[in-house]
């Protein structure tokens, strides 16, 4: 039984590196890299575990400023066999419901069997790409597994909900979402790093995909400021015993042990 | 009055909460409030009336109705809005919830913005603030489309206390469930912690810091000792699995707003913060001096845990004559 799996990678920012102006609060993004989404990373290493053990083909699909295209490489690195990237202009904030547009247009030609995304992505955590693909393609979602496994088209999963654990089951095509608890992503090796700039990455457009997205797009962001902090930050200095004896004082001051 | 605002959550307690932001909203653009009270947790419609719904919407279905999958869910509620002129889903942000409202949002070919921190409408347009970048910045969003489908956050709001004198109509809807897409082989409770982390004056919380799940017993004598409540990180709540799961404080956990947060072990990545940073007092412990967690701390202390954890207990015992 050959798999054909297709995740979705999410290039963000590096979001521990986003500066904050000390005047507007608003975040600068000068010098910040590009990474893969921290959960997509489990999203990739799940398929690669999932394409050895069952054999079939990985391909990754990404939308996203072009200038984000070389981070791909490191899922390549990891054992995606392909990738397609999806290129959009610099200045459009894409909501979920155009990205899961996009990502619906190129899915529809790539006929997967299993798809596999983060359950959130790193930067804005919509957790909304699984479930509208779902809605797109008639097909299941397994939202937040924590283990898969396959057999004769069979899919077995455990997940994660809010208050219970679940075992649940249906057939292929499916798709899945998995947070950091599935399984701990492979750093690829210089060999499969090297190995990985042989590998096709297809560049695509919303043209080339026939998609047209809305003039208005649903939703638009008004502003994204930084909320100060105001932690007071004193520093308890001495060896455990003071340190210990001056921090109780000062809680007690405050008041808050009762 | 025009225009139907309807909320739904699968904990009862939440779609209480979202009841009382609901009615705010409602009264300011005179809109209906409708509750969905459907599934295991559904409560007595007149309580949901108490709590400030206008209209509870029930469901009458041969086959009983038990545990709904978001599918289904979301099939209900767009099944709902197409009665009335559907203005806005206000959808309580657990996970379950997020599902839920990103399916009805596809359904219905608009936006949707989970993990709403509040919500106000101006001049009949829904604005949204949430987080972003793991916390660290908020994001102030217009919704353009109708109907608005958001979900919100459990404990930004206080649900209003019941009010028996209240007038509201309960309706039955008749509808035929799209069968399950998955089946369900088991389901099992979380394994749940003792404390009720939400509701808790003092939690004490640990991270990365800690070398094996043993060396948590530090962290639960320092709280026997202030009567506090254990929390964790995400490594220690999912992935190691050290604690139980319901006592992850963080982005993807409970957001917590005790008088004292003591982080031991905390190095204080951005989704955790955005999980405590509503608590009164902070004190964080760590051994890395370069931590972020001191940069969301009133007090820090810059050391090894494992020295520190002990005699902090024994000085609060003393503190404390216990």
């Amino acid at each position: 039984m050959l798999l054909n799996i297709v995740v979705c990678v999410k290039i963000t920012f590096d979001i521990s590196l986003i500066g904050v102006d000390s005047v507007t609060r608003a975040p600068i993004f000068r010098d910040v890299p590009f990474k893969i989404s921290d959960f997509d990373l489990n999203a990739i290493e799940e398929a690669v575990r999932l394409k050895e053990r069952h054999g079939g083909k990985v391909t990754s699909v990404s939308v996203g400023p072009i200038e984000r295209k070389d981070s791909i490489k490191r899922a390549l690195a990891m054992g995606v066999d392909e990738a397609y990237f999806v290129a959009i202009d610099q200045t459009a904030n894409l909501d979920s419901l155009q990205v899961a547009e996009i990502l619906h247009a190129v899915l529809r030609r790539l006929s997967a069997d299993t798809i596999i995304c983060g359950e959130g992505s790193v930067d804005e955590y919509n957790s909304q790409i699984g479930p509208r693909l779902s809605e797109l393609l008639g097909i299941p979602v397994v939202a937040y597994a924590s283990k898969v496994e396959i057999t004769d088209r069979t899919v077995t999963a455990e997940r994660s909900l809010e208050r219970i654990k679940q075992t649940v089951r249906c057939n292929l095509p499916l798709i899945l979402s998995v947070g950091s608890e599935i399984n701990e992503p492979r750093f690829p090796t210089l060999l499969q790093i090297m190995g990985a700039s042989k590998k096709p990455i297809k560049v695509l457009t919303t043209n080339d995909l026939e998609v047209s997205l809305e003039e208005t797009p649903a939703l638009s962001i008004l502003d994204i400021s930084a909320p100060e902090s105001r932690r007071r930050r004193i520093r308890i200095e001495g060896d455990s015993e003071t340190a210990a004896r001056k921090l109780v004082a000062n809680l007690v001051q405050e008041g808050v042990l009762t | 009055m025009s225009g139907l605002l309807l909320t739904f959550s699968e904990r009862r307690d939440i779609l209480y909460e979202l009841l009382s932001l609901a009615t705010r909203l409602a009264d300011e653009n005179r809109w209906i409030v409708g509750a969905v009270n459907i599934g295991q947790n559904s409560a007595d419609p007149n309580d949901v009336i108490g709590r400030g719904a206008d209209r509870v919407f029930q469901l009458q279905s041969a086959s009983g109705v038990g545990d709904l999958q978001p599918q289904q869910i979301g099939a209900i509620l767009q099944h709902i809005g197409e009665s009335d002129e559907l203005v806005m889903a206000l959808i309580g942000a657990t996970r379950e919830g997020n599902e839920t409202a990103s399916r009805l949002a596809q359904m219905l070919g608009v936006g949707c913005v989970t993990g709403c921190l509040d919500l106000e409408v101006k001049e009949r347009k829904v604005v949204a603030w949430r987080s972003l970048y793991g916390g660290k910045f908020t994001e102030k969003v217009a919704i353009n489309g109708s109907p608005a489908v958001v979900t919100v956050l459990p404990r930004r709001f206080t649900s209003s206390p019941p009010n028996s004198q209240r007038k509201g109509e309960v309706l039955i809807t008749e509808f035929k469930l799209p069968v399950p897409p998955l089946k369900v082989i088991s389901s099992e409770e979380k394994t749940k912690s003792l404390a009720d982390l939400e509701g808790a004056n003092i939690i004490i919380s640990g991270g990365r810091g800690f070398k094996k799940k043993e060396d948590l017993q530090l962290l639960e004598e320092l709280a026997k000792t202030v009567g506090g409540a254990v929390a964790g990180t995400r490594p220690l709540t999912e992935d190691m699995d050290w604690l139980p799961a319901d006592s992850q404080v963080g982005l993807s956990g409970k957001k917590v707003n005790p008088k004292l947060y003591i982080a031991c072990g905390v190095s204080g990545q951005i989704q955790h913060i955005i999980g405590m940073r509503d608590s009164k007092v902070v004190v964080s412990i760590n051994i890395d001096e370069n931590a972020p967690i001191f940069q969301e701390s009133d007090y820090y202390i810059v050391s090894d845990l494992y020295e520190v954890l002990p005699t902090l207990t024994r000085v609060f015992k003393e503190a404390l004559g216990k």
